[in-house]
C-alpha cells in the first residue's frame, strides 16, 4: 500500500531522518513510533508530500508518489487545522472541494458523517464554539469525506480526555473494519499495543524495530517479570541483576541479567519488599520501547 | 498544476472574506470617509456668508479706507444681494488701536486693516483679528487693497480710469488635450494629474484592504497548522494562486461597489475630471498592478508566524506604492523625460507610475506593452516563490528567517 525507502532529510545540520525504510500493508493498522523528537512527523509529512525528502522514495500502490494521488490518502495532523471562525458544514465542504467533491455532494457526505458523529446539531456552528472533542471529530470527518484508501493520523490520542481517547480508538477500528489501512503515530504505547497489526520504532531518525506486533514482542523475549509488591519502592533500586527496570510505587517490571534466574531474582526481591504478586509474561510494548530507545546510543541528535 | 483546486481555493478565500466585518466595513465606510474628506472642507470653505461682516480700518495714507468699501461691494455680495462687507472707517489718532481692538472684542467688528502713510511705496498692511485663519476674507482683502494700489498707480500715470477697470480684469484660460491620434479633446486643466491621484489612491486601499486580508489569512493557516491539511491535498502553488484569484475578486468585489457609489457623484466629479481615451491602459495597469502587489503581500506573509511581523513586512511594500506620489509633479511637467521612463520599467513602481503617466500624457506603445510584460513576469515569479516560500517556511517557528534564507527558499528546486 505505502512504502518508504530509505528517507533522509537534514534540517540544518541535525539529521532527522537518517535512513527511515518502512512498507504498510493493505488493510492494516500500522504503528509509527518512537519518542518526541525521533522523526515521525517528519516520516509522515514525507509521505504525504507536504515535504520534500532530500533523498529516498515513497510509493503509494507500487508508484512514486504524486500530487494525482493525494486524493486516495488522507491525513490527520497533529495540531488540528480547522478555520476557527467558519462554520462546521463550510470547512467540511472546503476540504471535500479540495479532494475533488463536488460541493453539493460533499454537504451531503458531510451531514452524514456528522449524524454519525452525532454532530448533527452543530452543522452551522462556529468551529471556535465546539469542544475539543468535537473538533476532533469534524477534523476526522474532513479525512473521511473523500473515502480514502489510505489515512494517516499523527498523534490522534495526544491531548484527549480518557473518554474521547476511546471515541478516537473506535473511530480507528472502525475504518479497518471498512478495509481502509491506517498509519498512526504515537509515543503512547498502551495505545499502540492495542490497535497496531504492525510497528515500526523509529529513534533518533533511524529504524530501531520493525515488524509485526506479536513478533517483535516473541523477539523481544517471554522472560519479563511482572511484580506487585508493598513497602518501599526506593529500596528495589539496590537490586543489581537487572537488565532494565521500569519502576512504579508498588508495581515494577523487570528484565534481568543474561545468566541470572528468576528464583535468584526472587530471593534478593523478597528481601527487600513484600511481594505480593510475582509473574513472567510477555514484555509490554512500553518497556520494548524504553529499553530499545535507552540501549539505541548510536546514531545523530535528537531533533527537537 | 491543478486550475481546478485553485479555483476551490479561490471560492473559499472569497467566500469566507466577503462575510468578515473588516470587509464590509471597508467597503462601505471607506467611500463614505472619502467623501466626507474630500468634499466636506470644501463645501464649508466655500460657505456663502449669511450676513454683513464688518471691517474697520485705520488709514494713515487716506488712499484706502474712501475706495476700499466701493471696491469689495463690486467684487462681493451675500445670496441675498446685501454687501457682503461693510468698511467701518475708524478714526485717526494716538488710540485708534486701543479703540479698534476694543470693537473687535466686543465683536462689533470682525477684523481691522492698519494701514501706513507710505502703503504706496512699502506696499504692506496689518489684518487684525481674533482669528486669523479666515483664509477668505485675508485673500479677498488682499486682493482688494491690491486693485487699489495698482489704480492709483496708473491714475498718477495719467491712465484712464476706464482702462484701469479693464486692465484689472482676470484672463480665463481653456486646456485642450492633444491625444496621441492628434485628436483634440477639452479636459479640465489638472484632469490628468487629479486622475492619476485617485487613481493611485484607490489602487493603494485596495492593495492594503486585501493585502492585509490575504496575510491574515495565511499567517492563520500557519498558526491553525491547517496549512498541513491544505498541502496534503493539494499543492503550494494551486494554493497561492487560488488565494490571490479569490482576493482579486473580492477586490473586485468592492471596485464594483465603489464605481457605483461613484456614479451618483458622478455630477460633482466632472467638473474637475475628464476620462481621457487612455482610460483602457489605466484599467490594465490597476488590474495587474492589484496581482503583483497582491503576490507579493503573500510572499510577505509566507515566511512570518505571527500578524504583528507580517504588518511590519507589509508596510515597506505598501510605501513603495506611495513614492509615485512625491514624483507627480515631475511628471506632471515631463511625464516623458528619460529617468522616469526608467522608473516606470522598475516593477514595484510600474503600475503607480503607469497610472500618473497615462492620463497626463500617454506613454508610447511600446513602453505599454514593456510594463504589462514586466508585471506579468514578476507576479508569476512572486507567486511561485510565495508558494516556495509557503512550503519551506510553514516548518519555521519563531525565528524569523532571514533575507539570505528566503532566497534560498525562494529558488530552491522543490
Amino acid at each position: 500500500m505505502l512504502s518508504v525507502t530509505d528517507l533522509r532529510k537534514t534540517y540544518g545540520s541535525t539529521k532527522a531522518l537518517d535512513g527511515v525504510t518502512f512498507e504498510v500493508k493493505p488493510g492494516e493498522i500500522f504503528g509509527l513510533l518512537g519518542p518526541n523528537g525521533a522523526g515521525k512527523t517528519t516520516t509522515i509529512r514525507i509521505s504525504l508530500g507536504i515535504i520534500d525528502a532530500d533523498s529516498g522514495i515513497v510509493r503509494f500502490n507500487g508508484q512514486e508518489l504524486s500530487v494525482g494521488m493525494k486524493d486516495h490518502l488522507a491525513y490527520l495532523p497533529e495540531e488540528r487545522g480547522l478555520y476557527r471562525k467558519s462554520k462546521v458544514i463550510d470547512v467540511l465542504v472546503y476540504f471535500g472541494g479540495l479532494r475533488n467533491i463536488p460541493p453539493q455532494e460533499a454537504r451531503k457526505r458531510a451531514t452524514e458523517w456528522l449524524r454519525k458523529f452525532e454532530l448533527a446539531g452543530v452543522a452551522n456552528h462556529k468551529v471556535d464554539e465546539l469542544s475539543k472533542g468535537m473538533q476532533q471529530k469534524v477534523q476526522f470527518i474532513s479525512c473521511l469525506l473523500h473515502e480514502p484508501e489510505l489515512l494517516i493520523l499523527d498523534e490522534p490520542f495526544s491531548g484527549l480526555d480518557p473518554v474521547n481517547q476511546i471515541v478516537m480508538k473506535d473511530m480507528i477500528r472502525d475504518m479497518k473494519m471498512k478495509g481502509k489501512t491506517i498509519v498512526f503515530s504515537t509515543h503512547q504505547m498502551e495505545q499502540a499495543e492495542r490497535l497496531c497489526d504492525r510497528i515500526c520504532l523509529i529513534n533518533k531518525g533511524r529504524v530501531v524495530l520493525y515488524g509485526e506486533l506479536g513478533e517483535v514482542k516473541r523477539k523481544y523475549g517471554n522472560d519479563n517479570i511482572h511484580m506487585e509488591f508493598e513497602g518501599d519502592s526506593s529500596r528495589l533500586k539496590d537490586l543489581d541483576r537487572i537488565a532494565s527496570m521500569d519502576l512504579y510505587e508498588n508495581y515494577a517490571e523487570v528484565r534481568t541479567k543474561p545468566g541470572v534466574s528468576r528464583h535468584d531474582f526472587l530471593k534478593q526481591a523478597v528481601s527487600l519488599v513484600d511481594v505480593t504478586k510475582f509473574s513472567v509474561e510477555e514484555a509490554s510494548l512500553n518497556t520494548i520501547f524504553i529499553d530499545a530507545v535507552k540501549t539505541d546510543k548510536t546514531g545523530g541528535e535528537n531533533v527537537a | 498544476m491543478s486550475l481546478k483546486k485553485s479555483l476551490v481555493v479561490a471560492r473559499w478565500e472569497f467566500m469566507e472574506k466577503v462575510k468578515t466585518k473588516a470587509f464590509l466595513i471597508s467597503l462601505i465606510l471607506m467611500p463614505v470617509f472619502m467623501i466626507v474628506m474630500s468634499v466636506v472642507p470644501s463645501l464649508l470653505m466655500n460657505k456663502a456668508d449669511t450676513s454683513t461682516v464688518n471691517i474697520g480700518i485705520i488709514d494713515s495714507s487716506g488712499e484706502v479706507a474712501p475706495v476700499l468699501d466701493s471696491g469689495l461691494m463690486e467684487k462681493y455680495k451675500l445670496p441675498d444681494g446685501r454687501p457682503n462687507y461693510n468698511v467701518v472707517v475708524i478714526p485717526l489718532g494716538d488710540s485708534a488701536r486701543a479703540a479698534a481692538n476694543q470693537m473687535v472684542l466686543r465683536n462689533e467688528l470682525s477684523s481691522y486693516l492698519v494701514v501706513d502713510s507710505n502703503i504706496q511705496k512699502s506696499r504692506s498692511f496689518q489684518f487684525v483679528s481674533e482669528n486669523v485663519s479666515n483664509f477668505k476674507d485675508i485673500t479677498r482683502l488682499q486682493s482688494a487693497v491690491k486693485d487699489i494700489l495698482l489704480s492709483n498707480l496708473l491714475r498718477e500715470s495719467g491712465v484712464n480710469p476706464v482702462i484701469v477697470k479693464e486692465v484689472t480684469k482676470p484672463v480665463s484660460l481653456e486646456t485642450v488635450r492633444l491625444s496621441k491620434e492628434g485628436k483634440e479633446e477639452k479636459t479640465a486643466a489638472l484632469s490628468g494629474f487629479i486622475l492619476g491621484y485617485i487613481f493611485i489612491i484607490i489602487l493603494a486601499l485596495f492593495v492594503l484592504t486585501s493585502g492585509q486580508l490575504l496575510v491574515r489569512s495565511v499567517v492563520e493557516e500557519k498558526s491553525n497548522r491547517i496549512v498541513e491539511v491544505l498541502l496534503s491535498s493539494t499543492t503550494a502553488d494551486e494554493i497561492m494562486t487560488g488565494k490571490i484569484l479569490g482576493l482579486s475578486l473580492l477586490g473586485l468585489t468592492q471596485l464594483a461597489v465603489w464605481a457605483l457609489i461613484a456614479l451618483a457623484f458622478a455630477g460633482q466629479l466632472a467638473a474637475f475630471i475628464t476620462i481621457p481615451d487612455s482610460i483602457w491602459w489605466e484599467g490594465v495597469f490597476f488590474i495587474l498592478g492589484f496581482l503583483f502587489y497582491s503576490s507579493i503581500f503573500v510572499m510577505a506573509g509566507a515566511p512570518v508566524t505571527t500578524e504583528q511581523e507580517a504588518q511590519q513586512a507589509t508596510t515597506y511594500v505598501s510605501m513603495l506604492l506611495f513614492l509615485p506620489i512625491v514624483l507627480a509633479s515631475l511628471v506632471a511637467q515631463n511625464p516623458g523625460a528619460g529617468y522616469l521612463k526608467i522608473l516606470t520599467l522598475i516593477p514595484l513602481l510600474t503600475p503607480t507610475m503607469m497610472a500618473f503617466r497615462i492620463p497626463i500624457q500617454t506613454p508610447d506603445l511600446w513602453e505599454l506593452l514593456a510594463g504589462t510584460a514586466i508585471l506579468l513576469g514578476s507576479t508569476y515569479f512572486c507567486m511561485i516563490a510565495a508558494g516556495r516560500i509557503f512550503k519551506i517556511g510553514m516548518l519555521v517557528y519563531g525565528k524569523r528567517p532571514t533575507f539570505k534564507e528566503l532566497m534560498r527558499w525562494a529558488t530552491r528546486k522543490m
